[in-house]
């Protein structure tokens, strides 16, 4: 596991599998992340109104590494928000949809990728390669995706079931390898689950319409439910511009609305 | 600020529009309706809070940015979340609204408002507005021509020059 624990998450990805999305190196990225403890997690309880009962809110902020960490440009698609107000909380899901946002394509993260430090010697871009988020791969680095690969197969080996990385286990590795852990084929957590579902959702909005969310007008999302596509559908209201007011300039009224 | 205000700003800042569970939450509707990123419409909703403290605590009538009010228009839809959990609840008082009614004495009774907003926000939070969503006067009252446009039947190109 020498070579493995110099690399992020991501960037062992990038060299063991072609296949990977746009959202595994995201969501492999932010969990890296928060395990470093650049960023940090924090759920609150509330309690809106009566007829919604409590609700759970999970924040990310800047964690205890935030000041200290050098960051490399594939972070800063989640780190960069942060910078300026370190106080700042923001939704866990909306912290994705922003990273997502940012990267937009698999060709432009990557493209990031390949200019840190560790896999600079991988990967050449010529001037064309580099209009194009393209780039070829040097002897250097086919070299080294096969000893990554390698290392990587090895410790799927030693663990060839959920049940075989118990918590301590998880612990240990984590210590030497950092997050390339949630790469292991048998790895499960409710984190990682968390991060896959929401960066799923977005770009189920993304792809379905090629605009960031669809509400209206008789879209049908898999991911939205029967009351917020009625309660869009309905909406007809019309608003005119401002005026110069001290608020609002023409609000036409909502034409069908939903209301209590 | 106060001790009183400072508590008071927590409670405004703490105050969450986005439901967790909804598909749609508000800053994913704020974007959508603005051409906004998530990003941008999550400081444009900092900016209509601290807009709302600075309003309970100035001596004086306020007036948004256009980008400030866009968040509130849009609050104002979510009607159980502006009335009761946030004016109700969060608040303790009814802030109401007002358009203009239009002319030369509107017009400059608002530019004086939005100056004096600039103003109470600097004294308040010790530093300026930021440009991107306080622009200046001129430009706050200037570019107003906006519609809406359904962008699944026209293309929006922009203009070389104005």
């Amino acid at each position: 596991m020498m070579y493995l624990s110099q690399l992020s998450p991501a960037e062992t990805l990038f060299l063991t599998d072609e296949k990977a999305l746009l959202k595994d190196f995201l969501k492999i990225t932010l969990l890296d992340l928060i395990l470093k403890k650049v960023l940090k997690t924090i759920e609150v309880t509330r309690t809106p109104s009566p007829a919604e009962g409590t609700l759970v809110y999970t924040y990310v902020t800047t964690g205890p590494n935030f000041k200290t960490h050098s960051f490399k440009e594939h972070e800063e698609f989640f780190t960069s928000t942060f910078v300026g107000d370190e106080e700042y909380q923001i939704l866990f899901r909306n912290l994705v949809k922003i990273g997502y946002q940012k990267a937009s394509k698999r060709s432009y993260f990557t493209s990031r990728l390949i200019k840190t430090k560790t896999l600079e010697r991988c990967f050449t871009q010529n001037f064309f390669q580099k209009i194009f988020n393209s780039y070829s791969t040097t002897s250097y680095g086919v070299e080294f995706k096969r000893i990554i690969s390698k290392e990587l197969d090895d410790l799927n080996k030693q663990f060839p079931n959920k049940k075989s990385i118990d918590h301590q286990k998880a612990i240990e590795l984590i210590s030497v390898i950092g997050a390339n852990l949630f790469l292991l084929k048998n790895i499960d957590y409710e984190l990682l689950n968390q991060i896959d579902s929401d960066l799923t959702t977005e770009m189920n909005k993304k792809d379905s319409n090629g605009d960031f969310s669809n509400g209206c007008s008789g879209c049908a999302w898999v991911s939205f439910d029967g009351y917020s596509s009625d309660f869009d559908s309905g909406c007809s209201s019309s608003f005119g511009g401002d005026g110069g007011c001290s608020g609002c300039g023409g609000c036409g009224g909502c034409g069908g609305c939903g209301g209590s | 600020m106060t001790e009183e205000q400072k508590q008071l700003w927590l409670k405004i800042k703490s105050f969450e529009l986005d439901d967790p569970a909804a598909s749609l939450s508000f800053s994913d509707r704020l974007a959508r309706e603005n051409g906004w990123t998530i990003e941008y419409s999550l400081r444009a909703i900092e900016e209509y809070k601290k807009f709302i403290f600075l309003l309970l605590i100035a001596q004086h009538a306020l007036t948004p940015s256009d980008q400030v009010d866009q968040v509130w228009h849009l609050h104002l839809l979510y009607t159980e979340s502006y009335w009761v959990d946030f004016c109700e609840h969060t608040l303790g008082r009814k802030i109401h609204h007002g358009p203009t009614k239009g002319g030369e004495k509107e017009q400059s009774k608002y530019t004086d408002w939005y100056e004096k907003t600039k103003e109470v926000y600097r004294s308040t939070f010790h530093y300026d507005a930021p440009d991107d969503f306080w622009p200046s006067s001129e430009n706050r009252f200037s570019d107003l021509h906006f519609q809406r446009v359904n962008i699944n039947q026209n293309w929006i190109i922009k203009k070389f020059f104005k």
